[in-house]
């Protein structure tokens, strides 16, 4: 019953919290400061109630008066009814926005803030979002050589000591030492003595343990160079696969869609054909034939593919190709460009936009290319980000600290990639989903 | 531009014009090309260019160089923690200057059969692997390790490093496949009776007298289980099959084997066996139930909260790694151990018993073996020397323990598969800790007595059957002895297949190629005759096909080569038993004849899965994505953050996903994002606590479906693309005609976005059938498909079988299987689809 209560008032809250918004921005637009204020006032109030209250009733009796207060307001500031029903939309709109878009950057945060987080606090439940750590005290070290962490101590007397923490003993207990100045002389005193756990409280400090980046980069083999290696496969594999893609789909395209030779519609055909074969039917076949040429264990099976054409880009480009006025082409002929020639200094330019779409969708393909690494390559030395992260999650699931470290390493890159390119991102997933229909 | 008119002058042959002075379009052209690289994207790709080098080349070179040999060696572990195995390396390669020993610690190796059969088969294996020796007699069976037989012969005489005698049999024998040694053992563990003797003084037990036979363990647990108010368990005296013992244990104390002396037939249900599994089903019974037992269970944690330690159980058959772990956590635990208790017919030596000890154990542990192929086999033989030696042993030991010491953690030595070896380290390593020292003796002393699952290469079928069996007994869904032997019956089917299959013909695959080959040649040249033909004698129609030909050439030889040639091969291959070491059987249809009779509750599974994740996630998916797109269509300011907020969990890595989700959706409730968020809302208000998530079997697929679901905001911006080609006209249309809000969607947009939806439901159903990253990593990495196979996709089956198994013959009639499904599935929504899409260009 208690559930279905709250349930109600939430909704009402929510409804509230739209009509305000809605109510500020009308208030807004007819340029009455007072009514904005006003607006703003119930709104501080209404989070009031939500932060403060925590009572149900109490939520959803001042939802419903601030929802029917703003609610005149709209009426009184807007127009017509059209005008009033377009400003709630909007508002509405926005706030469904806003909580989505934030919904779909939470686990972001969640990424960030587990990576910046010591093990100790991985556990706390319900979680914290903002890393702390204990506090520690220059100068005095303890058993593993760090600055010693420091702790209220409290036993008996009523007045906690500051101690600084010292080592664990195999008994279980702690050794400290008092950082509390003596009484009279203030000079503090380095007198250690033992403790029991639950007799210490740990002080805590906001510092995010950026250790945790450090660390999951030495966990990983010596020959990999802290992952660079990883790094500098995944690009190499990258490049070579955006260039094969690149220079051989468009010449395929080219030739499909602007020279003439017998057999081009049938070849075509069983081009298109070969898009509806799933890559489960040649996986093996292809295994085995990369085995007989002895490229397993090596990046070749992985790239050398893509300079023979992916049917899919080739059929979108031939797109492309084919809606270029055949005016250009023939200028170029007559002043005695070859095919090769018209191909790369006239067609190639009149497809960029395309090239970039498909470039960045190879990028894409290639950087999150699992099942591929996973199949052929073994040695640490030769793998790439996506597969070493697999590996390192199996590893290291226990430590989610510098599992979501590395998880951090391995999508930054492509998310700054993403906000250079952006418009291309967005123009190739339009593209190819036009491109199938 | 000198560059720019040296290419054009090599692209454009045919120059007619001599003029130069006159520019042709062309180079205008170029020039754009040129300043469209705007300077940024220049730089850009000039560093990454650089770095892909740069780091490329360095690392390749350094891998390669050098004169001392490179000895890869696969599953022992370097980390933080391995101080012993590191110091035991460092000796080798100092003894050894010209071997440089490299030891894999990314998971691949031990925990990854699929990394190590895939570099075995592909040619590129490690020297030397650290592997389970339960699972010798399967990787032998397939030839997959060297018998090490000619390094033994070869060392023989009086100071032969590794001898047969040294060894404990049952260690020993276990790394023994049809007489010949395919792995030298490393450690070993054996399993002891743990009792908490504060447990037993308070239950007014002798705490100096532990359980002798099976009536009185029964007899000792119901003493010793104490119940809260509730009826739920306060504390349990002992629970059949926590810790480490399983049927196994329980079958050999009462004379059960599993297999025929031969290798050939199973004895899974043989009646001792079958008395064994009854005794545990009653101790369960007698607890009040399997399912009672296993919710306290449930609640058991590790380390230092081991039920053990905090007095949650009393008695447990666990281990000699649990010495460790107790010394590390728990080192004032008042505890003691005793031989796991037996029938009492067996104490006695009575009966079938005569003449047998009173006490067995069984034992595990790791071995070294050499992989087929590996390329330094003589350096692996050294170092295999070298880490089997009574002076590695005690290096490494004495590495440890100061390593320990410096952590303030009493150091405990790891049992040694070698008899000599542990003899030598108990007299310089023994715990110092009176107790652990006793506890320590007790493990070695009853390691002669010790018993080794059965060598085969059915041996995780074996494993796995019991442990189905034990289940389903203890849980009366079957009796034990009908659970046993349906058990038993699969893995004799596995047996008998693999037998049968050396009687199947050779399959050759020269024959039917060469037919192919012949065929193509002969349409070849009549294509080359057509295509003359066609073309005539034209000049310039011969050089553009040409041109042609050689353009569309790489696309075509990419085509026959990678396209063409496989399905040909999938073919021939799913008609044959292949796996990959071995020349290929034909097998004629019993690939698909397996998969629709013996595995046809698998790969039902695995579609039924594939379904669930379409039917639920393809329009979960769609109405997220159509729902976003709506909002943002409306004109709204502030749209390309909204937009790319939403956009960009879209174009995360699949892997980095999964990982993340992972760890949001943690399997324990008391852990994870939205088990936080749950607690404090659907538990607080409706009672409901928050689910195991991909730990459990019926919350694994709606979890990978909110996984998914994050990604939605990639199929918005074609949503997008959809409603903005929507005319304006029709929606004031629809206005006037009086259709509002619900009506406008359901009549004009919906219509007009058809197609869209069209064009997302056919590719969302084979991106369901071919799902494999996310469920490779959310499953449980290494082939696993979560609990109960509720994660296994049509894929992963396919994976699975093709690069863990390679049984390449069978994969590849999968593979035909999920082809079918995926045409049937595309050809019946384009016959639907005349039913409900709307194609503009329809009405004109």
């Amino acid at each position: 019953m208690t559930a279905f209560i709250w349930l109600i008032a939430i909704v009402l809250g929510v409804v509230a919290f739209v009509v305000l918004l809605s109510a500020i921005v009308a208030a807004a637009r007819a340029h009455r400061t007072s009514l904005v204020l006003l607006n703003v006032l119930l709104l501080l109030g209404l989070v009031a109630v939500v932060v403060l209250g925590r009572n149900p009733f109490a939520l959803g009796a001042v939802a419903l008066m601030e929802s029917a207060l703003a609610l005149f307001i709209v009426k009184r500031t807007t127009r017509n009814a059209a005008h009033m029903g377009g400003v709630m939309q909007l508002s509405a709109a926005h706030c469904t926005l806003l909580a989505g878009s934030l919904l779909f950057l939470i686990p972001f945060a969640w990424l960030i803030s587990t990576s910046l987080k010591t093990d100790e606090e991985q556990a706390i439940f319900p979680p914290v979002w903002i890393p702390t750590q204990q506090t520690t005290v220059a100068g005095i070290t303890n058993a593993e050589d760090e600055p010693a962490g420091v702790s209220w101590y409290l036993k008996d007397s009523p007045k906690q000591v500051k101690v600084a923490e010292i080592a664990n003993l195999p008994s279980g207990r702690v050794l400290v030492q008092s950082l509390e100045p003596q009484a009279g002389t203030g000079k503090i005193e380095k007198k250690t003595f033992e403790a029991n756990r639950s007799e210490l409280t740990k002080i805590r400090e906001v510092s995010p343990r950026w250790k945790n980046y450090a660390e999951a980069l030495e966990f990983l083999p010596p020959e990999t160079h802290y992952g660079l290696t990883f790094l500098g496969n995944t690009l190499f594999l990258t490049i070579m696969t955006v260039l094969g893609t690149l220079l051989s789909s468009s010449l395929v395209a080219y030739s499909f869609a602007r020279l003439h030779w017998p057999g081009r519609n049938l070849l075509f055909v069983v081009l298109l054909a070969t898009m509806m074969i799933p890559s489960a039917v040649t996986m093996m076949p292809q295994f085995l034939i990369f085995r007989s040429l002895g490229w397993i264990d090596t990046l070749l099976p992985l790239w050398v593919p893509a300079f023979f054409g992916s049917a899919f880009n080739i059929f979108l480009l031939r797109q492309f190709f084919m809606s270029i006025p055949t005016e250009l082409e023939d200028a170029a002929k007559i002043d005695g460009c070859g095919p090769l020639g018209i191909y790369w200094w006239v067609m190639l330019p009149q497809v960029k936009p395309a090239l970039a779409a498909i470039g960045i969708m190879s990028v894409m393909a290639a950087w999150n290319n699992f099942q591929g690494p996973l199949i052929y390559l073994s040695s640490p030395e030769k793998m790439t980000l996506a597969y070493a992260l697999q590996l390192y999650q199996q590893q290291h699931g226990g430590e989610p600290g510098l599992l979501m470290a590395a998880s951090t390493l391995v999508v930054l890159p492509i998310i700054v990639l993403f906000f250079f390119t952006q418009r291309y991102f967005i123009e190739g997933v339009s593209l190819s989903g036009l491109g199938g229909r | 531009m000198p560059c720019f008119s040296t290419y054009s002058s090599v692209f454009c042959g045919r120059r007619t014009r001599g003029n130069v002075s006159v520019q042709p379009p062309i180079q205008r052209v170029s020039f754009r090309l040129n300043s469209c690289l705007r300077s940024w994207q220049a730089v850009l790709f000039a560093v990454c260019l650089l770095l892909t080098s740069f780091t490329h080349a360095t690392f390749a070179q350094e891998s390669g160089s050098g004169s001392r040999v490179k000895l890869n060696v696969w599953g022992l572990q370097s980390g933080p923690e391995s101080a012993g195995l590191d110091a035991q390396v460092l000796e080798f390669e100092r003894r050894n200057p010209d071997i440089d020993v490299s030891l894999l610690s990314m998971g691949a190796g031990t925990m990854n059969p699929q990394k190590l059969m895939t570099s075995i088969v592909g040619g590129a294996p490690p020297d030397l692997i650290n592997q389970d020796r339960f699972t010798i007699g399967d990787w032998a069976s397939r030839d997959a390790f060297q018998p090490l037989d000619r390094f033994l012969q070869a060392d023989k005489g009086p100071s032969q490093p590794v001898r047969r005698e040294d060894y404990y049999p049952a260690a020993w024998n276990e790394a023994m496949y049809k007489g010949r040694v395919y792995a030298i053992p490393t450690g070993i563990d054996d399993r002891l009776l743990f009792y908490s003797r504060k447990m037993f003084r308070e239950a007014g037990l002798d705490p100096n007298r532990p359980p002798r036979t099976w009536e009185e363990l029964k007899e000792y647990s119901k003493k010793l289980t104490k119940l809260n108010p509730d009826g739920t368990f306060k504390q349990i005296g002992f629970i059949p099959n926590w810790g480490n013992s399983w049927l196994y244990l329980y079958s050999w104390q009462n004379g059960g084997e599993f297999m025929s002396p031969d290798g050939r037939t199973c004895t899974l249900d043989n009646p001792h066996t079958v008395g064994a599994l009854k005794y545990m089903a009653e101790m369960y019974d007698m607890l009040g139930g399997y399912d009672k037992v296993n919710i306290y269970q449930s609640g058991f944690q590790g380390a230092e909260q081991d039920p053990f330690f905090t007095g949650k159980i009393g008695m447990v058959i666990n281990g000699s790694w649990n010495v460790n772990t107790i010394a590390r956590y728990a080192p004032d635990l008042d505890f003691a151990v005793a031989p796991p208790p037996v029938p009492a017919e067996r104490l006695e030596g009575k009966g079938r018993f005569a003449g047998q000890s009173p006490y067995i154990t069984w034992i595990g542990g790791f071995s070294l073996a050499i992989p087929v192929g590996a390329r330094h086999p003589n350096e692996a033989w050294r170092f295999i020397k070298w880490m089997t030696s009574g002076e590695a042993a005690v290096i490494g030991a004495s590495a440890q323990k100061k390593f320990n010491e410096e952590k303030g953690r009493p150091y405990v030595f790891d049992l040694s598969a070698r008899r000599t070896t542990n003899d030598l380290l108990f007299k310089k390593f023994a715990p110092e800790n009176p107790r652990l020292r006793t506890v320590q003796k007790a493990f070695i002393d009853l390691l002669p007595e010790s018993k080794f699952r059965p060598v085969t290469f059915v041996g995780q079928s074996l494993w796995d059957a019991h442990v189905r069996a034990f289940e389903r007994a203890c849980q009366h869904a079957q009796t034990p002895q009908a659970a046993l032997t349906e058990q038993r019956i699969l893995v004799q089917k596995e047996l008998d297949k693999a037998f049968a299959r050396e009687t199947l013909p050779i399959f050759s695959f020269a024959r039917p190629i060469a037919c192919i080959v012949l065929l193509s040649l002969c349409g070849l040249a009549f294509g080359a005759a057509r295509i003359r033909q066609q073309v005539g004698h034209s000049r310039a129609a011969q050089r553009e096909t040409v041109a042609g030909y050689l353009m569309a050439a790489p696309w075509i030889i990419g085509f026959l080569l990678l396209t063409a040639g496989p399905i040909v091969a999938s073919i021939l291959l799913a008609f044959s038993d292949y796996d990959v070491l071995h020349a290929p059987r034909y097998a004629g249809l019993s690939n698909f004849h397996t998969l629709f009779t013996d595995d046809r509750e698998l790969i039902g599974k695995a579609f039924y899965n594939a379904g669930y994740l379409a039917i639920i996630g393809i329009p979960l998916g769609m109405a997220t994505g159509l729902a976003i797109a709506m909002l943002l269509n409306m004109k709204i300011k502030g749209m390309t953050w909204y937009r790319t907020a939403f956009y960009i969990p879209s174009i995360v890595p699949a892997i980095a996903s999964a990982v993340l989700w992972a760890w949001i959706l943690a399997g324990d409730p008391n852990k994870g994002l939205l088990n936080a968020v749950w607690r404090a809302t659907l538990t607080e208000w409706f009672g409901l606590l928050p689910p195991g998530w991909f730990g459990v079997a019926d919350w694994a697929k709606p979890g990978l479906i909110v996984q998914g679901l994050w990604g939605a905001g990639g199929g918005m911006i074609l949503w997008l693309a959809g409603l903005q080609g929507v005319p304006a006209s029709l929606y004031e249309a629809a206005r006037i005609d009086g259709a509002r809000g619900w009506a406008q969607f359901r009549h004009v947009t919906l219509p007009m976005l058809s197609p869209y939806i069209f064009f997302n439901m056919i590719m969302g159903t084979i991106g369901a059938l071919q799902e494999f990253d996310r469920v490779y990593v959310l499953g449980g990495g290494s082939g696993s498909a979560g609990p109960l196979d509720s994660l296994l996709v049509p894929v992963l089956y396919l994976f699975n079988n093709a690069f863990r198994f390679f049984k390449m013959g069978y994969a590849s009639a999968i593979a035909w299987v999920v082809f079918l499904v995926i045409l049937m599935l595309a050809l019946l929504q384009l016959w639907a689809q005349k039913y409900w899409v709307h194609y503009e260009t329809d009405k004109r």
